[in-house]
């Protein structure tokens, strides 16, 4: 079947070379676009990073240190009154969340924290039937785009899949040393991570889960997660 | 069941659909706010043209090395855990897909949308198996609840007001019924939220694939994509072909066009791209990833020189909601799964010239989709080129074959040419209608004549040379 195929190819395109063209072939045509907003202060790029976002149906914040984000997310709790809250396991995520069922407002709430370990189909069918009824997930911004608010986020052995899929609300962590001008200062992180061979699913999320397929009306939280809220961490 | 796509029924579905004014009036705000709303957003780059020339550059050197590049695809997809599967044919595909569900066991599918497979008309196949396989993108859900096609690349229930969709709802579901969209768009995620959990298999389509790492990407706004390629421990990605990137930096540059183009948005909600099933240490996705490599015609495609440029089509459906047709028309007067400007050159692929041969000509030739295409595909030469072929293979009608033969003639010598047209101003004033256009049939039903000069060029220049002469 394969050779089959390959073969119909070359005969189609009148050649018998499977030499690919030389990587500077490719690279060459990108030259025209030049350097890019190299050196822009990281200030402007949260500014930048925030409008975008804002304008994509996302909720970007900034805050400058964990207390001012904790108090941020008691309130949050109190207005949407989650039963269940999925964290990733990131330090980052550990670090600012830590303590937070002991905090006032947020007793009520199940704190569920992704297993780092290794614990088999059963536990991970466990913690996907949790992450369903779960109301929030908080996980991890590997990077953040100031073109366009999105962000990149990565299925790890700290975060599933789930936390920003099943959930209504998704809250995503973003250093602000990880906003980057736009999506092809990526490029070589996403070519790393597909090729280290530790994650399956690299996601660049752009806004809520939204469509307009009705009479083209605009409603958020079709199948995803209707709320898409980015905590930019300025202290980082 | 689904409505049989008939191409050859172009005429007849046009002169509906013309003359409807709901239509025409959806169809017009559509477009209209598309085409602005890209506007908005092209806007971001200065350099937008000098993106599409890269873009085509990028597609070019792909397509133009395409055994080489799905080699490299093939191998790094391989390396990372998933399974390739070479399908030439709709009907190999379809088979491959059912032999892996089988396979697994497996009697429900959620599906996420793909033109590809509406091409090889798997849903419906896999339901006739018994498979139960779910349509997940809202609008696609919507048409197949009803029975229907979808009517546009990226709006597949736009024919369908709020109120209809409420009455559909209440039938097919049991639900009280509501024409609120907010109210709709949430019962749709409570039915087909339990589905992608129950599910055993997930499919989806290819948005691109990247040579260089092996991985897929899939651009989606609802969550729909993302949720049939995790849950389910099995996914099955059907390709087509030509999607194939070379790397990373490619997908991006693409990307930063796809959204703008096809939705007026910077990016999708979701970019996924999956690199392989899940590895060891992640806490879910699927167990197994089947690639299905098809070919279904692109490879013909790629055999013509004059047509391969086709292939670099990313279904934005930019070309659509330009065209001054499509916009009167809409998508299912096309007869096909691929409507509008895109579809009418690649349509022929899959059905054959004579089903397609109306399609070339639903068209003024005006440009509009080659100046909005990201991918700077010379769209309205294509469309020529098609129109060639369709005279080549006599698939025009009998009499306009002879008109033209016969016309070629006239314009051929000087002499013929002066006696046609002596003949025309003499009898001409006597055939005319009313309106003082000559009937021709068939061509004149929706347009006039033009008509004759009292004298030719020719004869006013020479009275006018003899003039000056005896001045």
């Amino acid at each position: 079947m394969r050779d089959a195929m390959h073969k119909k190819l070359l005969s189609a395109l009148r050649t018998d070379s499977i030499v690919k063209p030389l990587k500077s072939e490719l690279d060459a045509l990108f030259l025209p676009l030049g350097g890019g907003d190299a050196g822009v202060a990281v200030d402007d790029m949260v500014k930048r990073y925030c409008v975008a976002l804002k304008q994509a149906d996302g909720e970007p914040h900034v805050f400058d240190t964990r207390e001012a984000f904790m108090a941020w997310f008691v309130q949050l709790a109190m207005e949407v009154n989650p039963q269940r809250v999925i964290l990733a396991s990131d330090p980052i995520v550990s670090s600012y969340m830590q303590g937070a069922s002991a905090s006032t407002g947020l007793n009520a709430v199940d704190f569920v924290h992704v297993p780092v370990e290794e614990e088999g189909r059963e536990a991970d069918m466990f913690l996907r039937r949790r992450t369903a009824d779960a109301q929030i997930g908080i996980g991890m911004a590997l990077a953040g785009f100031a073109d366009s608010g999105a962000i990149a986020i990565a299925s790890t052995m700290n975060e599933s899949r789930a936390l920003s899929l099943l959930v209504d609300i998704h809250i995503a962590i973003l250093p602000a040393s990880r906003i980057l001008p736009c999506l092809d200062a990526f490029a070589n992180e996403m070519t790393r991570i597909a090729l280290d061979g530790d994650s399956s699913a690299l996601t660049i999320v752009g806004g809520p889960s939204k469509t307009a397929d009705i009479e083209k009306v605009l409603v958020t939280g079709i199948h995803g997660p209707g709320r898409l809220i980015v905590a930019v961490m300025s202290d980082r | 069941m689904t409505v049989p796509l008939k191409p050859e029924n172009f005429k007849s579905l046009v002169a509906e659909r013309l003359f409807n004014p709901q239509l025409r009036r959806n169809l017009s705000r559509a477009t209209q706010t598309a085409l602005t709303k890209r506007l908005a957003v092209v806007k971001d780059y200065s350099d937008w043209e000098q993106r599409r020339l890269i873009a085509h550059g990028i597609k070019k050197l792909v397509i133009e090395h395409l055994p080489a590049y799905l080699g490299e695809f093939e191998r790094n997809a391989e390396a990372a855990g998933a399974k390739i599967i070479h399908a030439s044919t709709a009907l190999e595909a379809r088979n491959a897909v059912l032999d892996i569900v089988r396979r697994y066991g497996g009697t429900l599918a959620v599906k996420s949308k793909s033109m590809v497979t509406e091409e090889i008309g798997l849903t419906h196949t896999m339901n006739e198996e018994g498979i139960e396989t779910v349509e997940t993108d809202l609008g696609e859900y919507i048409v197949q609840l009803a029975g229907q096609i979808p009517s546009h690349i990226t709006a597949p229930a736009l024919h369908f007001s709020k109120e209809e969709v409420g009455e559909l709802f209440t039938e097919k579901l049991g639900i009280p019924y509501t024409s609120d969209p907010k109210e709709l768009t949430a019962i749709a995620r409570r039915v087909l939220r339990q589905k992608f959990l129950d599910a055993g298999v997930g499919l989806s389509g290819v948005n691109a694939g990247i040579a260089e790492t092996g991985s897929i990407c899939i651009v989606e706004n609802e969550g729909n994509a993302r949720l049939s390629t995790t849950l389910p421990r099995v996914h099955i990605a059907v390709m087509g072909i030509e999607k194939l990137l070379p790397d990373m930096r490619s997908l991006t540059h693409v990307l930063n066009m796809l959204a703008r183009s096809a939705t007026g948005q910077r990016i999708s909600s979701y970019t996924s791209i999956i690199t392989g099933p899940r590895k060891t240490g992640e806490k879910d996705g699927p167990d197994e990833l089947y690639i299905v490599l098809l070919d279904n015609g692109r490879s013909t495609m790629l055999a013509d020189p004059r047509l391969r440029e086709a292939l670099y089509c990313i279904r934005c459906g930019a070309c659509l909601n330009t065209c001054p047709v499509y916009q009167k028309i809409g998508g299912h007067s096309y007869g096909s799964i691929y409507p509008g400007p895109i579809g009418a050159v690649i349509t022929p692929c899959f059905y054959g010239m004579r089903q397609a041969r109306y399609l070339p000509y639903a068209s003024s030739l005006c440009g509009s989709c080659s100046e909005i295409c990201p991918m700077h595909l010379d769209l309205h030469h294509l469309l020529l080129e098609r129109r060639r072929q369709a005279v080549a293979d006599r698939c025009t009608p009998f009499i306009e074959r002879v008109a033209m033969r016969a016309g070629a003639m006239l314009l051929k010598h000087p002499w013929t040419y002066r006696l046609a047209g002596a003949m025309g101003r003499t009898f001409g004033p006597l055939l005319a209608d009313a309106n003082g256009s000559l009937p021709v049939p068939g061509w004149t039903t929706s347009r006039d004549f033009p008509k004759l000069a009292p004298h030719s060029f020719q004869s006013l220049w020479e009275e006018h040379a003899n003039a000056r002469r005896d001045a």
